[in-house]
């Protein structure tokens, strides 16, 4: 089923370069809507709740009896510089969904209760469900609990409005119409922004009726999409291939087994010069992106192919596009034909560094990757014949975002939502996860202490911009097996897109106390303490 | 802001110089060798401090006493959480600093106000957090105790980002930091901190004395008292109005005679019998005289050191008790006696600049066409008909008008009279690439690329500067379009945030300048040479 005005990994990729630290990018000064407001121009209504809802199920309709659960649609997708196609196949509760962009092909599907998704280099992840906000929303509406209700109605559009707000979901407005029930039009607040879906061109198929045309947009031009549905057809034989989780394939190839790659390691920074068309091109290791990206000034030189533009927010907005990098080589690792982001993105590590992209997910999960933050060394491994170091903390992970999210816990909270970054020079609580845990999320002396003694610091970069903080001591922290009485986190604030619905960030001064293996392919990081964590905590 | 790409140069030269220096890194001398763990030092440490006694408010009401490079002065400082007001006596030379929710202002010697994005170097100068071996990004090592009372271990400290290394000294009995050392240039700072007093759970240091080894730089901080938990109320943190008493008020609109000398506008400073030529710089945010102009005026230095043993000049603060500006009479008007003149041509010598505290009390007008300088009071000034508003804000008196620029608004760009060619900085151009278009045959675009190999252009390297055509140039109704202008790969701040130009006086030639500080405008009307050189749109 075509959902491609929810939020989805696309989307999410974009706040995922998020973790890396340094780059000296603007803020869009601009006031945004952040989409939480109620919509202009409600009026009050005599109307109930369910009365509305039962309109909207009437306007749906119902699959002509007889007909197998199956569908099969064709969308066609234009915006952004980019145009492409959409196949959806559905089957019982299975389904499967391959879009073409340009020259890019990305799927995303459930099989047996299983989501997963395929990126455009290929690499496949099954998802572990962590991210709570879209599907309560669903819920409440679906059970039309406390948190649903009708606020009004509109005349442009002619609709009834409801509100969907439950307290650990997305904040939805929706608009029916008030002659036909059909939605018309979902207003979502993601990320900071309002995100408008309209819904126009009904037809009925077999029974059910469905919009075929839906534009999104989220205030910005360029980010503007128009699906249009073009073929629609119920109970149709599916082929059980077609609802196949496709084979992962990997741009990385390694030279042999175990391969040592040359970096630098500045201030715990593991910089990786690549070459790209007889060029050098430092990247900074990035577990925290879940992608390349590389900068638009590199891109430019070295004339590669620039498809679609888009306006992006993670740290702040900047304008994106994306590249096919023919071939990437590092110490015995070569990537081919590479899809990656292209930003603005340049931060000087030290004064001969300059740094003009971000290695992330792509290339750690076509291998073990290997990080020795005390003898500053990266080695990549084949997986297939990986075994971890005796004594390994072994640390379970899921790859949903295309990033390690991990446990962690703060003092008797624990979040499943945070990010083993290696691209964060700090860790971090990400303000969501501070208000809901008030009592945990407390700070023990050090942080006010600093505040008090220098009240100026209140701000980090990331990839677009620079977010909010505040120096944050909490405790105990609790990483995998290991426990921390205090730990000194940056507390950000008033930062949505950068924090979605993440707990935080794990960076660089908790890494650099471990020998770290990053294991997606068996969905584990292993953790041999050093001698800094023995010196320390030991 | 006078040769603003002279002084880039110079950090650029800076930055370039700095290399470790292994004597200067060498541990101190005459330690003794222990075997006492880190983790205990840093636990007998952490007891010492203390913390908040619960339920207190974080809040401190504290008096200071000081003397800096020889000059005694005193602090009084409140502050709730990041919130503060502090005000800083030196003499008869008093200012104020604040900040509230992150929005910081200061009022300067002459009673001026203005917001404020810098850091505020001074009003926590006696405050210091020691906490550098505590924090987990660090590396810490103990390298000893020492041998004479009180005995301390000496911790040696790396941080990222620091050339150097800092060495701190915890008292073997107490765990109080008890001295500090630092590398600064090619000296070793050493900092003591003692009388350590605990008020309500906190432990703080009230006396502490900073040292580089000459003598005469020395400084020396004592807290006089220190109230923790005392309400404050929060407009005690606001911005409050400009008290400006040194200039006096003007009843009615005149002239002030003037020069323009190719981009300076120069007026005489009559003072104690003698004609001063300075000029006036809508961008310098303090106002200056040259030293040996101010010692041969006997202009009164406050106790301040003016000159080093070495023969090195210091800068200060001076006050001139009584002078005029054509209707302007200025009495006790701070400013900074520092090295400046030059000769303009063979009749002008230029010794000083008038800055904002001078344009900050009453309206003018800057008249390119007839060469004039007008001054209004400021409670009868009204702009003119045809003049446009120019959005714009105050950073410490420097004004930053928003412009467009290519497709953007660049809203960080400082209105220079001073300057005569307006320039576009790097982190600008990087984020609105396609908005420029190289004049250069494309030599540039591929050498401003950050590439990491040895043939692209790197931190450190002299600063660049060529000629881009940009797509719009918009001052105010204004739009100057596919016009070359000067551009440059080095980025530069003010304030620690970017700017995104400096609009000089080859563009704002063309317009009538109404300065009106005191309500926070300026105001632009296109001159004869705007008529004369540009066509309305059809």
């Amino acid at each position: 089923m075509h959902t491609s005005s929810r939020p989805s990994n696309a989307t999410r990729s974009a706040l995922i370069a998020a973790a890396c630290a340094a780059l000296l990018l603007g803020v869009d000064g601009t006031v945004k809507d952040d989409g939480s407001s109620a919509p202009a121009g409600i009026a009050p209504t005599k109307t109930t709740l369910s009365t509305v809802l039962a309109l909207h199920r009437k306007s749906i309709g119902r699959l002509a009896t007889g007909l197998a659960k199956t569908s099969t649609e064709q969308w066609t997708i234009r915006g952004g510089a980019l145009d492409g196609t959409e196949t959806d196949v559905t089957s019982g509760n299975n389904e499967r969904d391959d879009q073409t962009v340009g020259p890019f092909h990305s799927a995303t599907g459930t099989l047996a209760g299983k989501s997963w998704h395929q990126n455009e280099n290929g690499e496949v992840v099954i998802e572990h469900g962590l991210h709570s906000l879209d599907t309560s929303t669903e819920r409440s509406l679906a059970t039309v609990d406390r948190y649903v209700t009708l606020l009004g109605t509109t005349t442009s559009p002619d609709a009834y409005v409801v509100r969907v707000a439950p307290p650990d979901g997305r904040l939805e407005y929706l608009f029916y119409d008030r002659s036909g029930g059909q939605l018309v039009r979902r207003e979502s607040a993601i990320r900071g922004r309002r995100h408008v879906a309209t819904f126009t061109d009904f037809h009925t198929t077999s029974g059910r009726t469905q919009a075929w045309h839906e534009h999104t947009s989220d205030g910005r031009p360029e980010n503007d999409r128009d699906y249009t549905l073009t073929t629609l057809a119920y109970g149709t034989p599916i082929d059980p291939k077609a609802l196949a989780i496709p084979t992962a394939t990997s741009p990385v190839t390694l030279a042999s087994a175990h391969v040592q790659i040359p970096i630098k390691l500045i201030d715990d920074r593991v910089i990786v010069p690549i070459t790209i068309s007889g060029r050098t091109v430092d990247f900074q290791l990035d577990s925290g992106s879940s992608g390349i990206l590389i900068d638009s000034l590199i891109v430019h030189a070295l004339k590669l192919p620039v498809y679609g533009n888009a306006v992006a927010d993670t740290a702040g907005s900047y304008d994106s596009g994306r590249t096919i990098i023919p071939q990437m080589t590092f110490g015995g690792v070569t990537m081919k034909n590479v899809e990656a982001d292209v930003a603005p993105f340049t931060f000087w590590s030290d004064d001969k560094t300059p740094v003009a992209g971000l290695l992330g997910f792509d290339f750690i999960d076509g291998a073990v990757v290997h990080i020795d933050y005390q003898h500053s060394t990266l080695e990549a491994f084949d997986p297939a014949s990986f075994t971890p170091p005796a004594g390994a903390t072994s640390l379970p992970i899921a790859l949903d975002d295309d990033v390690p999210l991990v446990n962690a816990g703060i003092a008797k909270a624990i979040g499943h939502l945070f990010i083993v970054d290696t691209g964060a020079d700090r860790s971090t609580i990400f303000s969501p996860f501070a208000a809901a845990h008030p009592d945990d999320v407390t700070d023990l002396g050090l942080g006010d202490e600093m505040v008090a003694s220098y009240p100026f610091v209140t701000d980090f970069n990331g990839v677009g911009g620079t977010v909010r903080y505040r120096p944050l001591q909490v405790g105990p922290f609790t990483f995998a097996s290991y426990v921390f009485p205090k730990w000194l986190f940056n507390g950000t604030h008033d930062a949505p897109a950068f924090e979605d619905d993440f707990d935080g960030l794990v960076g660089q001064d908790v890494l650099r106390n471990f020998d770290v293996y990053l294991d997606y392919a068996h969905e584990k990081i292993w953790l041999v303490p050093n001698d800094r964590y023995r010196a320390r905590w030991g | 802001m006078r040769r603003p790409l002279f002084a880039l140069g110079l950090a650029i030269v800076l930055l370039g110089a700095a290399k470790p220096d292994p004597k200067l890194d060498a541990d101190p001398a005459g330690l003794a060798p222990v075997t006492v763990r880190l983790a205990d030092v840093l636990a007998k440490h952490e007891r010492a401090l203390g913390s908040r006694a619960a339920g207190l408010a974080d809040t401190a009401i504290e008096e200071w006493a000081f003397v800096l490079a020889g000059q005694a002065g005193t602090e009084h400082l409140e502050r709730a959480g990041a919130n503060y007001r502090s005000r800083l006596v030196r003499g008869p030379l008093i200012e104020e600093f604040g900040q509230l929710d992150g929005k910081r202002w200061h009022r300067d010697f002459n009673g001026i106000t203005s917001p404020m994005t810098d850091i505020d170097v001074f009003s926590f100068y006696g405050s210091r957090i020691l906490e550098d071996a505590a924090d987990p990004k660090n590396d810490v090592t103990v390298v000893g105790e020492t041998t004479t009372a009180p005995k301390a271990y000496v911790l040696r400290i790396a941080q990222p980002g620091e050339r150097h290394p800092e060495w701190l000294y915890f008292d073997e009995a107490t765990g109080d930091v008890v001295r500090s050392e630092r590398v600064y240039g090619k000296r070793r700072a050493v900092t003591t901190y003692d009388d350590y007093r605990t008020t309500l759970g906190t432990r703080r240091a009230w006396h502490v004395h900073d040292s580089d080894g000459r003598v005469e730089l020395d400084a020396d901080w004592h807290r006089t008292s220190l109230a923790l938990g005392k309400p404050i109320a929060a407009a005690r943190f606001a911005q409050p109005a400009s008290q400006a008493t040194v200039v006096e008020g003007l009843v009615q609109p005149a002239n002030i005679p003037a020069k323009f000398v190719y981009s300076d506008v120069i007026v005489r400073l009559n003072v104690r019998g003698r004609g001063l030529d300075f000029i006036v710089d809508s961008s310098a945010r303090d106002s200056i005289i040259d030293r040996n102009v101010a010692s041969d005026l006997g202009l009164p230095t406050y106790g301040q050191l003016t000159q080093l043993a070495d023969g090195t000049k210091y800068a200060y603060d001076t006050t001139i008790d009584d002078a005029t500006v054509g209707p302007i009479r200025l009495q006790n008007f701070a400013l900074r006696a520092q090295t400046y003149n030059y000769e303009t041509d063979r009749d002008i010598k230029v010794v000083g600049v008038l800055g904002f505290d001078f344009l900050a009390a009453n309206a003018f007008k800057l008249d390119w066409v007839n060469g004039t300088l007008d001054v209004v009071p400021a409670k009868t000034f009204a702009p003119p008909d045809g003049a446009d508003l120019a959005p714009m804000q105050l950073d410490d008196g420097v004004p930053l008008i928003a412009m467009g620029i290519g497709s953007a608004v660049a809203s960080r760009v400082v209105l220079d009279t001073d300057n005569f060619s307006t320039i576009i900085f790097g982190t600008y151009i990087d984020k609105h690439p396609d908005d420029f278009v190289d004049q250069s045959h494309g030599r540039r675009a591929t050498r401003v690329a950050p590439f990491a190999d040895d043939r692209s252009s790197a931190f450190g390297q002299p600063l660049e500067v060529w000629v881009d055509k940009v797509s719009h140039l918009q001052l105010t109704l204004a739009d100057y379009r596919e016009l070359p202008v000067w551009v440059t790969n080095f980025p530069y701040s003010e304030g620690g945030d970017d700017i995104d130009a400096i609009v000089g006086r080859d563009y704002l030639e063309y317009f009538d300048i109404y300065f009106d500080y005191p309500d926070g405008r300026i105001y632009l009307k296109p001159n004869a040479y705007f008529f004369k050189t540009f066509k309305r749109n059809p």
